[in-house]
């Protein structure tokens, strides 16, 4: 019988024996789990979608690291905590939507920048604008915003060099930046606190080679303070919640999306001890139907945050982590246990 | 693990082994500050990979009721075993004596409202439960209705591990009820709120419709039967914990049980199902500018910070 390229291949590799005649609820082999034990300490940062790996994680049995918890006993509940920017991320830099933000962050945290303008207003008080989410009263001066910074940075610091697997999420291809020195804000000035003066704030809607020349510097920099360190990327499904672009929100995500995903794609190729996760498509592409999106189309629900990690926590992860599933964070209701299929089992 | 009585339950929130009328019965205790108890069974155990006793984890949010997880003692008879529906045994007589020994657990907690909560074969085990405590609840997900109409393959093997005289299915419900659809049909002197999800067709059309017609129409107001999708075909897991927590609360915060009451309080209750990420001051919230309570709390994380870096 002749044979071509395509004729040894794994059902995988077809579209109609992986997706057409598949339930979706029933994919498999999205991807190849990279080798992570239990012990290995996991470090979370990106966009909003990298909370929802993070917390999972922790949920699982993952040595998720909190290098800095909320305070005992100051704050009612979880979500409390979270709006203080605790229990979100490894460390408190609230969202870090683009590369460029997270390798001024690392240089930052190493030294080997000092960003021209940390401090903005807003209504008399004063706010970190590197990181302006994580305190949404800001405080009562200046100086104590720089001496809470300098206090996170030595956390932040403390976190790559300790790192077994860092886990990040890109976010955005937009961003704003300081005209004096490229510091790269996660908003806008004048949406949380700050103003908005186009002489010293400019748009930036950074490209493919930007991207992944950020990324790479990034990776660089950290395998040399912490060569045992492994990279995951993911991309985040959520859509824009706007553009500066002047394009359609919907072009603008596409592009967006379609150029963090070719840099994710490329650089797990390149960079020693890199993987890319497939969250982005297993939440968007259109064989879901936008069936794991709440009815805003934007934000990702419940369900489809377990379908992914359903396939994050895949083969051999899943004999490392699957049984933990009962080991819920304090806040959050645990899973039902009902071992129905067992029944089946002979 | 701990033997203790019955009366030091409230001292211990590690799982013990409580004596009662001369068994040992294996329970976690979580304790509560609200006159309502909830009750919760677990379904399935593979033993394979759950070690006994298990105990299906608490709610993290009870709204202040205690908890009780239980753990089936029927299964230690065999590794076997996946579920008893706790049933018991030809010489572990369950279904007569855990409602008594609930009812000594409700007076020594001095609660006025009792949920008994279970999934699949937990959900059997609820309503029959509850069926046995007047003006009780029972919040059940998916549950198993009739065992007469069940897989033939673990029914069998209950059947022949534990109750060895019964030759057959038949024989085995003269010996234990294994048909809560008989009870119901008698009457419902409790109440009943259950959710059976819409992938779940197999439980959906051989186990809650059997109860649902044979209900007296008298007792309607009495049960709650909800389908509905939430993303997970098929029966494990099809009805994530999150989507029975409002259920638990509308039940707790009700005025009474009857349906009406529970529906109105869930609607009044009801938030959306999704989680949310954290996310800065929407707009609206940024331009009223922080509240007092606010400003009191970051101050104290910022001394609190502040004395950890020095």
């Amino acid at each position: 019988m002749a044979t071509n390229p395509y004729s040894k291949l794994a059902p995988r590799a077809f579209w109609r024996a992986a997706i057409s005649d598949t339930h979706y609820a029933e994919l498999s082999d999205l991807w190849e789990p990279l080798p992570l034990s239990r012990q290995d300490r996991i470090a979370t940062a990106g966009s909003c979608f990298a909370q929802h790996i993070g917390n999972n994680l922790a949920r699982r049995g993952a040595a998720f690291m909190d290098l800095e918890p909320p305070p005992p006993g100051l704050f009612a509940s979880l979500a409390d905590a979270r709006r203080f920017g605790y229990r979100v991320y490894s460390c408190r830099y609230g969202n870090i939507y683009t590369t460029r933000q997270l390798v001024q962050l690392f240089d930052e945290a190493f030294g080997r920048r000092v960003p021209a303008e940390v401090v903005w207003q807003r209504e008399g008080r004063f706010y970190d604008a590197l990181r302006p989410s994580v305190d949404p009263v800001g405080q009562a001066s200046a100086d104590q915003v720089l001496r809470l910074r300098q206090g996170h940075l030595a956390r932040v610091r403390e976190m790559f060099e300790t790192l077994d697997l860092f886990v990040f999420t890109f976010g955005l291809t937009e961003a704003w930046l300081s005209r004096e020195d490229g510091s790269s804000f996660p908003t806008a000035p004048g949406t949380i606190c700050g103003e908005f003066d186009a002489a010293r704030y400019e748009f930036r809607n950074f490209s493919y080679p930007e991207i992944a020349d950020d990324m790479t510097r990034f990776w660089t920099g950290l395998r040399e303070v912490n060569p045992r360190a492994r990279l995951l990327m993911t991309v985040s499904p959520v859509p824009l919640t706007a553009t500066a672009s002047g394009q359609h929100v919907l072009v603008a995500t596409t592009y967006s999306k379609s150029t963090l995903r070719a840099v994710a794609g490329d650089l797990a190729k390149q960079l020693p001890e890199a993987w890319y996760f497939p969250s982005y498509e297993i939440i968007s592409s259109h064989p879901s139907r936008g069936m794991f999106y709440d009815p805003n189309l934007r934000t990702v629900n419940e369900f489809g945050v377990n379908y992914v990690m359903t396939h994050f926590f895949s083969g051999k992860l899943a004999q490392e982590f699957g049984a933990a599933a009962t080991a819920a964070a304090a806040d959050e209701d645990p899973e039902l246990v009902c071992d129905e299929e067992a029944l089946e089992r002979k | 693990m701990q033997t203790i009585d019955l009366q030091d339950l409230a001292s211990h929130s590690t799982p013990v082994l409580v004596e009662f009328e001369g068994l040992q019965l294996p329970v976690h205790y979580r304790p509560g500050s609200a006159p309502a108890l909830v009750i919760v069974f677990h379904g399935a155990v593979d033993q394979a990979k759950r070690p006994l006793p298990f105990f299906q984890p608490h709610f993290s949010a009870a709204m202040g009721a205690h908890q009780l997880a239980i753990s089936d003692p029927t299964l230690a008879r065999s590794a076997e075993l996946k579920a008893a529906w706790f049933a018991g045994a030809h010489d572990l007589p369950l279904q007569a004596l855990l409602p008594r020994f609930f009812a000594s657990v409700t007076a020594l907690l001095r609660v006025r409202r009792t949920i008994y909560f279970g999934a699949s074969a937990g959900g059997l085990a609820a309503l029959f439960y509850s069926h046995a405590h007047p003006n009780s609840l029972a919040l059940v997900a998916n549950p198993q209705i009739n065992l007469l109409n069940y897989l033939e393959g673990p029914i069998n093997l209950y059947r022949r591990l534990c109750w060895p005289q019964a030759d057959n299915s038949a024989a085995l419900a003269r010996l234990a009820c294994i048909n809560v659809a008989d009870l119901y049909a008698q009457s419902v002197p409790n109440f009943v709120c259950l959710l059976n999800a819409t992938g779940d067709r197999y439980h959906l059309y051989n186990q809650t419709l059997e109860l649902a017609s044979r209900l007296k129409p008298e007792a309607r107001n009495r049960v709650i039967l909800h389908s509905d999708f939430y993303g997970i075909p098929g029966h494990s897991g099809s009805i994530p914990m999150p989507v029975c927590t409002p259920w638990l609360k509308a039940a707790i915060h009700a005025p009474n049980l009857y349906a009406d009451s529970v529906l109105t309080k869930l609607h009044q209750l009801r938030t959306p199902a999704a989680t949310t990420p954290a996310a800065p001051d929407t707009p609206a919230r940024a331009a009223r500018g922080p509240g007092p309570e606010d400003l009191r709390l970051s101050e104290a994380v910022a001394q609190w910070q502040l004395r950890q870096q020095a």
